[in-house]
């Protein structure tokens, strides 16, 4: 856990250091380059991994909602 | 009488619909004209905004997984998103598991292949609060078996800052199950299971074509936890020889427990999970999507998932997508692959026959192709996807299965006016 606060503040600082101008922006308008490119076949993995995993979260998933145990 | 009027006026009324409708066509080729020249004045990419002049995007999809455990899932899904106004947008989906199941859980419980259904619907809205940078969402879910009902609702907000180079966001969400047991009405038994998910995400732009993100989530969960149809078998102290113990010895009788119990897990369990994800563009347009999440959870349960994808467009109307996930855990430490007691009364605090909270690892590699029509009119966008997937499991510390392996195929259509 320390490790991962360590690398969310690390990130943090990195903040003040790039700046993307909005026309630079072009390449990340890009579907490919979406953090969830396909919202539903998403929805329908995180059920399965939730199926077949003995973990949960992360991805905005909450670890329930179905009686998938 | 009513029946000589309503003749009379048929063919009016059939040339208002008709005039009605192309009127609309009109307006919406007009409003989609309007559009694509806007955003060709802007030096826009066709890309860059997923959703065309009517705000309208609707979504299905299916996917089929069948694996070498006796075990098939069929899951449709349909999602209609319409954008309202200029900053606002709601969903609606309706989602479905049709599932055929003859485990080594149903097998070992000696019971009878089974099917059931679960029904899902989910509502969710979001509105961007242009003064503020920030979108608002919120979203509420059903989801109904013949022997379990959940609710979740949630809330969360997104906000750019430093000229839109980072983007941080939260969210909150409360799980509410209602667990049954089938042929049995919920009064006779019923248990519930309560969660709470607190989960935060932190964006930063590296670079014109690169981008970290960062997210973690906190989940508790109290309540039942256990399944209802898990019988545990429990083996007098020196009376097994470990090595003996599979499927076929306990369903043949040559190994016998002493008793078999239902399930027990703690009623409390708390989860934390974070992910570091890398999304680059490279030469010909190659997109590099990667992430890593560690997980860790008061069962000592622990797991590292490492996902990789590859998307590779194809001219202007093909997308390939390979992928890779690899996943890793550790035992939750009241899970023993044999239990032994004393005697009857000597039963461990908790037992589980769930492989799931077992030592194993497996990877998961697939293909994607998508494909977008080239329909006109008022389709701004008409896209197919089809893929495979094949999953190898392998179970260190179980001992009614080793291995598994599955395949799932999917496949969609999306639709954006």
């Amino acid at each position: 856990m320390r490790t991962l606060t360590a690398v969310w503040l690390m990130a943090g600082a990195l903040g003040g250091c790039v700046t993307v101008q909005p026309w630079e922006r072009g390449i990340h308008a890009g579907p490919c380059m979406a953090v969830v490119p396909d919202p539903e076949e998403a929805k329908l993995e995180q059920h399965l991994f939730a199926y077949r995993e003995g973990s949960a979260g992360g991805y905005g998933d909450t670890g329930g909602g179905c009686g998938c145990n | 009488m009513a029946a000589a009027v309503a003749t009379r006026i048929a063919p009016q009324i059939s040339l208002a619909c008709a005039l009605l409708l192309l009127s609309s066509l009109a307006k919406a080729e007009d409003r989609l004209q309007k559009h694509r020249d806007l955003r060709r004045r802007s030096g826009d990419s066709a890309e860059s905004d997923p959703r065309g002049p009517l705000g309208t995007r609707i979504a299905s999809k299916v996917a089929y997984y069948t694996d070498d455990d006796g075990l098939t899932v069929v899951t449709p899904i349909i999602s209609v998103d319409q954008k309202i106004f200029d900053a606002s947008s709601i969903s609606l989906e309706y989602d479905a598991d049709v599932l055929s199941a003859a485990t080594v859980d149903v097998r070992t419980s000696a019971t009878e292949k089974f099917e059931e259904v679960r029904h899902g619907m989910a509502l969710a809205g979001t509105h961007r609060v242009l003064s503020w940078q920030t979108d608002l969402s919120a979203a509420l879910s059903y989801s109904k078996e013949y022997d379990y009902e959940s609710v979740t609702v949630g809330a969360g907000f997104a906000k750019e800052l430093l000229q839109k180079n980072v983007t941080v966001g939260a969210g909150y969400s409360y799980v509410s199950n209602r667990v049954g047991r089938s042929h049995t009405p919920f009064g006779n038994f019923e248990e519930h299971l309560d969660i709470h998910a607190v989960n935060a995400s932190f964006t930063q732009l590296l670079s014109k074509s690169a981008y970290l993100q960062l997210s973690g989530s906190v989940i508790l969960a109290r309540g039942y936890q256990a399944s209802v149809y898990r019988y545990v078998p429990l083996f007098s102290e020196g009376s097994l020889d470990p090595s003996q113990l599979s499927e076929t010895t306990l369903l043949d009788g040559t190994v016998r427990p002493l008793l078999r119990a239902p399930e027990r897990l703690p009623r409390s369990r708390t989860r934390g999970a974070g992910v570091v994800r890398l999304n680059q563009q490279f030469p010909w347009r190659m997109v590099l999507a990667a992430d890593y999440r560690l997980y860790a959870d008061s069962w000592s349960l622990s797991s590292h998932t490492i996902s990789v994808n590859l998307y590779q467009p194809i001219g202007s109307n093909v997308v390939l997508r390979l992928r890779n996930r690899f996943y890793l855990q550790t035992k939750a430490d009241f899970y023993e692959r044999e239990y032994y007691v004393s005697n009857t009364n000597a039963a461990p605090e908790f037992y589980t026959l769930d492989r799931e909270l077992s030592a194993f690892w497996y990877d998961l590699v697939g293909l994607k192709a998508s494909f977008r029509l080239p329909f006109r009119g008022i389709f701004e966008r008409v896209e197919f996807d089809v893929k495979a997937d094949l999953q190898f499991t392998a179970y260190s510390d179980f001992a009614y299965l080793s291995e598994r392996t599955a395949v799932i195929f999917g496949g969609g259509l999306t639709v954006e006016l």
